[in-house]
């Protein structure tokens, strides 16, 4: 059975390059626009991995993030940041709210994938 | 100054059309990044399509099969011919091996004589006995044993006997059933043989060169999800420029409302230079980035072209290979079958002969050990008679005379059953020949014996061939139906990446509109100098929502102006992971 992940990202395109980069790979994927949107998906779907972007339109990462740790269902799920900024204090931000990973945007299908790899239990 | 701003209208009805102008662009930019990728990802699901077709147009499947069937085949081959060498062997040896029994006859039936020796020696020593009666040298236990010696020399020499018989009869039996596998046959086999080798053999060359086929297609495909990948990450140029006009539109938001209350535009012109600087900084990016794409797409349409031409060079040449077997399979092929049967038969009866022939062999040796024995046992009683002939002086003449006649006896039956034995391990030797050879030849397939496994895999062979000529066929079809369907595709995506291109000049339109804005604002570069290290600065801070994009603004201006735009020192590991320093694990 393919391993589901949830991408969060306001913009269609990072959403589509994902979607297509995972699908490729074997991954079933279930998208949604913001925080907010994703917290809903979660709510209804079992996933394996999150792949959330930060700067994002009605709930940002860092608050989805730590929305998401509380939640029962994805207490300890990988979630991946991935985002334009690379700044080490939000980094830190990142990590406090419950983060596995960063990766700076744009992302490399291949890379990108490594790393989902090594994160997935 | 004053008079100048009073001569113009209110600073947001000029600025505010720039931020729906701008929104319109970000709207244009997607759509045209959108439509790449859309027809991107068309493309890529149409290439995963034409490699697993050119697999099948390859044969890599059939061909897995056929070539279980010719792994299979070789073996049934090289038993076969094996076995016709076995048989031919044994056939020989058993020839050496009846002779060999033949040349026991002689020295038994001269060792048959022995008991009528012995009972001669023992009727002479039951006479002298007598007329020793009363001395002190009692001599008649000697006839005693010398009858039991005797009897027991004419049970072993009739056993081995009786077996050299049976012995002989196998032998004749095999090699009658051996020859009936006659010279011919087995040149008929091999001639055979040599045939379906050279059949094999493009066979098996073609195996090999579809399995570099395979290599090569999935090298091919490799490269193509190289070149989308690189679009891949081409394509999230967008994404950054979509945030990145945000920021502009809101940055000339904020200078429009801010000068709209009073403020001097001296004091916003550092935020108005660095918008600038932003959409032609986006431009470039996004110029950079379609020429990426198109330089991408531009490689990936001869890689299909290159990876179509190579497969249906292979295809053909299969087709062609498939042919020319499936054209001998039903040109006698099948006659294999035949000949395989007759050698398994062969193979059966050398086994049998070599089960029948050892029982009657070890008895036969047994035998011939104990005729040894008896003759260890002769000597001794012929010492003993020798040493009593002694101790009766004259009286023991006769005596004597009958011990030498023992020694005698012993000395000529040792000759023979030393030839009897030596015969038995010659015997044994050319026997375990045999029994080498059959164990060499002896497969699984040849032991079953039915030649039912040859007909399963002949079938099975003729059929993976048929398969493959099937699936190369169609495979190749819809390879070059693909293909051309994707060689559109990716014509329509140059035609879209030549469109995107123009979103250049769509950028510098929005520069220029401006650069006439600014000017009717009475902007000025000098104004940019004279406040871009003040306090202003620091307040660009506000303006964004990405940290990263102020500080490549404030680049962009010609460094940081103050301490805030240093990064501090955190102990986050700023040096990156094993996947370089754009991933970090935490």
């Amino acid at each position: 059975m393919a391993r589901k992940v949830l991408i969060v990202d306001d913009s269609m395109m990072v959403r589509q390059m994902v979607s297509f980069t995972l699908q490729e790979a074997g991954f079933d994927v279930i998208a949604a626009e913001h925080g907010r949107d994703a917290l809903d998906k979660l709510g209804n779907h079992t996933v394996d991995l999150i792949v959330t972007d930060l700067n994002m339109p009605v709930m940002d990462g860092i608050t989805f993030i730590g929305n998401a740790r509380a939640l029962a269902g994805s207490k300890y799920i990988p979630i991946l940041m991935l985002t334009t900024e690379s700044q080490p204090e939000m980094k830190l931000k990142g990590k406090a709210a419950g983060a596995t990973g960063w990766l700076v945007k744009p992302f490399d299908p291949p890379k990108l994938l490594a790393v989902i790899a090594k994160v997935l239990p | 100054m004053a008079g100048a701003a009073a001569s113009v209208p209110a600073p947001s009805s000029l600025l505010l059309p720039l931020c729906d102008s701008l929104g319109a662009l970000n709207a244009s930019v997607a759509e045209k990044f959108l439509a790449l990728a859309a027809i991107l990802l068309s493309n890529s699901t149409q290439a995963r399509k034409i490699t697993a077709e050119s697999h099948r147009a390859t044969g890599s499947e059939a061909n897995l099969r056929g070539s279980r069937s010719i792994e299979v085949l070789q073996r049934i081959l090289a038993e076969t011919a094996g076995t016709g060498e076995m048989v031919e062997t044994s056939t020989e040896k058993m020839a050496e091996i009846l002779t060999l029994v033949n040349a026991l006859i002689a020295p038994l039936r001269r060792l048959a004589k022995m008991r009528s020796q012995l009972q001669i020696v023992s009727v002479l020593c039951r006479i002298d006995g007598g007329r020793l009666i009363g001395k002190e040298i009692d001599i008649s236990g000697l006839s005693h044993d010398i009858d039991a010696l005797a009897a027991d020399v004419q049970s072993r020499i009739d056993g081995i006997l009786e077996d050299s018989t049976v012995l002989s009869g196998v032998l004749r039996d095999g090699v009658s059933e051996l020859k009936k596998f006659g010279h011919q046959e087995r040149t008929g086999a091999n001639e055979l043989i040599e045939r379906t080798q050279a059949v094999l053999r493009p066979a098996l060359a073609r195996l090999e060169t579809a399995k570099a086929a395979a290599s090569d297609i999935d090298e091919q495909y490799a490269r193509f999800n190289s070149s989308v990948s690189k679009v891949v990450v081409s394509l999230q140029s967008e994404d950054m420029a979509r945030q990145r006009i945000e920021h502009v539109q809101g940055a000339i938001r904020r200078v429009a409302s801010a000068l709209d209350a009073g403020d001097r535009i001296e004091s916003c012109a550092v935020v108005l230079a660095l918008q600038r600087a932003q959409l032609a900084g986006t431009r470039d990016l996004l110029a950079d980035a379609v020429a990426s794409i198109q330089s991408s797409l531009l490689s990936l349409g001869p890689r299909i072209v290159d990876l179509v031409a190579r497969t249906a060079v292979i295809a053909r040449q299969a087709e062609e290979d498939g042919q020319s077997f499936t054209a001998l399979i039903d040109g006698g092929l099948g006659t294999l079958e035949a000949v395989f049967q007759q050698c398994s038969s062969s193979l059966r009866a050398v086994v049998s002969i070599v089960d029948g022939v050892l029982p009657p062999l070890k008895k036969m040796a047994g035998g011939a050990s104990a005729l040894q024995r008896i003759e260890a046992s002769i000597r001794l009683i012929s010492l003993n008679a020798t040493v009593k002939a002694a101790h009766l002086g004259n009286e023991g003449a006769a005596m004597g005379v009958l011990a030498a006649e023992l020694h005698t006896i012993v000395g000529w039956s040792g000759g023979d059953s030393r030839m009897v034995l030596d015969g038995l391990t010659a015997i044994e030797e050319a026997l375990t020949t045999m029994t080498l050879k059959q164990s060499a030849s002896g497969g699984s397939l040849m032991a079953d014996g039915s030649g039912a496994g040859v007909s399963a895999e002949l079938g099975e062979l003729s059929q993976a061939i048929k398969d493959s000529s099937r699936e190369m066929r169609l495979g190749l079809a819809s390879v070059e139906h693909l293909s051309e369907e994707l060689c559109i595709e990716l014509d329509r995506a140059g035609e879209l990446a030549v469109d995107a291109a123009s979103i250049a000049e769509l950028f510098d339109r929005e520069v220029e509109k401006l650069d006439e804005v600014l000017n009717r604002l009475g902007f000025t570069r000098a104004m940019v100098a004279a406040t871009a290290a003040g306090s202003r600065t620091e307040d660009l801070a506000g303006l964004y929502s990405m940290e990263s994009e102020r500080l490549l603004h404030l680049r962009i201006l010609g460094g940081p102006a103050s301490p805030a735009d240093t990064p501090p020192h955190l102990p986050v590991d700023a040096g990156g992971s094993e996947f370089g320093d754009d991933v970090e694990l935490f």
